[in-house]
């Protein structure tokens, strides 16, 4: 939007200059501007510098004036050791859907960037995605100038509290250019610990202040770091045994999976083999195994498959994988099975189903676990019976397609 | 790799979601799977911003299979089967949108596909273009969405829509019917 230049735009517009002027002589005199960061003298610069220090290479968003300076020094950044790649959407919900899928499809951080008031508010729906599919995402979103707050101005939303919800586990707004280092740290840091979704609100005057790099040595002063360490998280021994005692003396194993078993696909082929199991998909597990396994019983739901709804109908053992699934009427009836779970989040552990054995745990580390303690079933009838019915539906799925249909039956296209 | 809006299960992610996929792995070839709702809702404006990025794309294949059949057939299909009320066509029916049509015009492939012989065609040709490509698939909204297994409530909901006097009795309960015949008593083997 535009405006009419308020005397504090005018100061950002000579900060703007006289940058520009100094990175000028700066190649003059032959420095290598990559080197001697002069955009990062100003806040906006010094949060692309920290951004990019933690391994940010993209930004999904739209501008606005209340994040002008940090558009401006994207702009800056870009010939530096720090450039960041800004890709600019149309509307900024699909900015959010984006650093979601980011995070989704890389396992990074995603971030997005929106400007204060309508800006912000375009992103929510996409940041709930993130924070419901336990996605890590930024947000990084203007306010109006600190000394308009308060003053019912144009655009200005109570941003704290518009992402106290989505954002709860990490949402400040900066009011001093000396935490804008430990606002990223944390921001990313609690995005990436939490996988979830945090904000930082950063009025649109302060973008433009000269940066604090580093705090003085003082009393109230923060010195933080850049950086996150994924820590292993595995189950105590004694109960993987439980597990596997539960499991070894299941008859009729069911195996469901999720998105949290993505990076232990070949530790469920394993698990699934030994436990004579069948091993059924809620939809973000979809692209862990691939369908065509013979004892892969695919999606399960109201549009899932018949083979998985028989194997939950008659399973004696419910083994849950990184799976939040919520239709209970397609799991087994309460007390019908024993369970063991798997999750890496301890508080989506017995949720679903009455878990007799919740294990907190990264899915491969705790499935590489847990297998020297299984016993091979011997008797495979159970798995056959559910291949056989996997046969069969792939033939009935086949023949559905193949229906007519006024002009296109859904089914073929695929 | 795949993924959908698990948890929230909003409409429209499929078209970002593909962006941001092609943004990370430039070298891949990325599928958008999307129904028409989704794509008036937001997908139309995503594919403006294929069109302002894809030159930039090492390999530039991305493609958005659109399932165009004018409903929002999934909470159609749910009105009739969870709720038992015949379709509510003020909520439900869409108005046509040329999806293939606006892709050419955004400098984009767009291919209509409205015969079952030419499915594999369309997606030969998408996956050996040289740009982003929509597949606008002309579908038939009355093929229902059979559940696993049909509770008996499912059942009676399904009868009391026709009873009631679904604008698309007819067609749905023939559609349905062929879809019963084949999951019983499948032919082909």
């Amino acid at each position: 939007m535009q405006f009419a230049i308020t005397g504090q735009k005018l100061i950002a517009s000579c900060n703007y200059l006289f940058e520009g002027k100094k990175a000028f002589a700066g190649n003059l005199f032959g420095r290598n501007p990559a080197k001697k960061t002069l955009y990062e003298r100003y806040l906006r610069g010094l949060l692309i510098k920290r951004l990019s220090e933690w391994g940010i290479r993209r930004i999904f968003g739209f501008p606005g004036d209340g994040i002008n300076g940090i558009m401006g020094a994207l702009e800056r950044a870009e010939k530096s050791d720090h450039k960041i790649e800004f890709v600019q959407v149309r509307h900024e919900e699909m900015a959010a859907f984006m650093a979601c899928g980011h995070a989704k499809f890389t396992g990074e951080v995603g971030v997005c960037l929106a400007t204060s008031g309508p800006g912000a508010i375009h992103l929510l729906n996409g940041l709930y995605d993130a924070k419901m599919d336990h996605q890590p995402v930024v947000a990084i979103v203007g306010q109006s100038s600190r000394q308009a707050m308060g003053g019912s101005y144009q655009q200005e939303v109570d941003l704290i509290s518009l992402f106290k919800d989505v954002a709860g586990e990490y949402v400040h707004q900066a009011s001093h250019p000396a935490q804008i280092r430990h606002l990223v740290d944390r921001a990313l840091r609690i995005a990436k610990a939490e996988r979830t979704v945090t904000c930082i609100i950063i009025p649109n005057d302060l973008q433009e202040v000269k940066a604090i790099e580093e705090p003085a040595h003082l009393h109230n002063t923060i010195h933080s770091g850049v950086g996150h360490v994924t820590p292993r998280i595995l189950p105590k021994e004694k109960d993987l045994q439980r597990a596997a005692d539960i499991l070894n003396a299941g008859q009729r194993v069911a195996i469901l999976i999720g998105a949290g078993a993505k990076h232990a696909a070949d530790e469920v082929i394993d698990i699934a083999d030994t436990l004579g199991a069948g091993v059924a998909k809620a939809l973000l597990g979809k692209a862990v195994l691939p369908d065509e396994l013979p004892f892969v019983t695919g999606s399960i739901g109201l549009l899932g498959t018949k083979p998985s709804w028989d194997m939950m109908m008659d399973c004696d053992t419910l083994f849950m994988i990184g799976t939040s699934f919520p239709y209970s009427e397609f799991l087994p009836k309460e007390g019908q099975a024993k369970c063991v779970q798997i999750d890496i989040d301890q508080r989506m552990l017995s949720l679903r189903y009455p878990a007799d054995v919740p294990l907190n745990g990264d899915a491969a580390e705790t499935l590489r676990a847990l297998l020297p303690l299984l016993k091979r079933k011997e008797d495979r009838s159970w798995r056959e019976k559910i291949e056989k019915e996997i046969v069969r539906w792939w033939k009935v799925l086949e023949a559905r397609a193949m229906i007519n249909a006024e002009p296109l039956n859904p089914q073929r296209v695929f | 790799m795949a993924s959908l809006s698990g948890n929230l299960a909003t409409m429209g992610p499929g078209v970002p979601y593909a962006i941001a996929a092609k943004f990370a792995y430039q070298e891949r070839v990325v599928i958008a799977l999307v129904g028409d709702g989704a794509m008036q809702m937001n997908g139309i404006n995503g594919l403006i911003t294929i069109s302002k990025y894809w030159p930039q794309w090492k390999d530039p294949r991305l493609i958005v299979l659109v399932l165009n059949n004018r409903d929002l057939n999934q909470v159609t299909w749910e009105q009739r089967i969870m709720s038992g009320d015949p379709k509510f066509e003020g909520s439900q029916d869409l108005p046509d949108f040329p999806f293939a049509r606006y892709a050419e015009m955004l400098g984009l492939k767009g291919i209509g596909l409205d015969h079952p012989d030419a499915v594999a065609g369309a997606w030969e040709t998408a996956l050996n273009a040289d740009r982003p490509t929509v597949i606008e698939a002309r579908t038939d909204p009355q093929v229902p969405p059979l559940p696993p297994h049909i509770t008996l409530e499912q059942a009676r909901h399904f009868m009391s829509s026709v009873l009631k006097g679904d604008p698309e009795r007819g067609g749905m309960i023939r559609q349905s019917f062929k879809e019963m015949a084949e999951t019983f008593l499948p032919h082909k083997t």
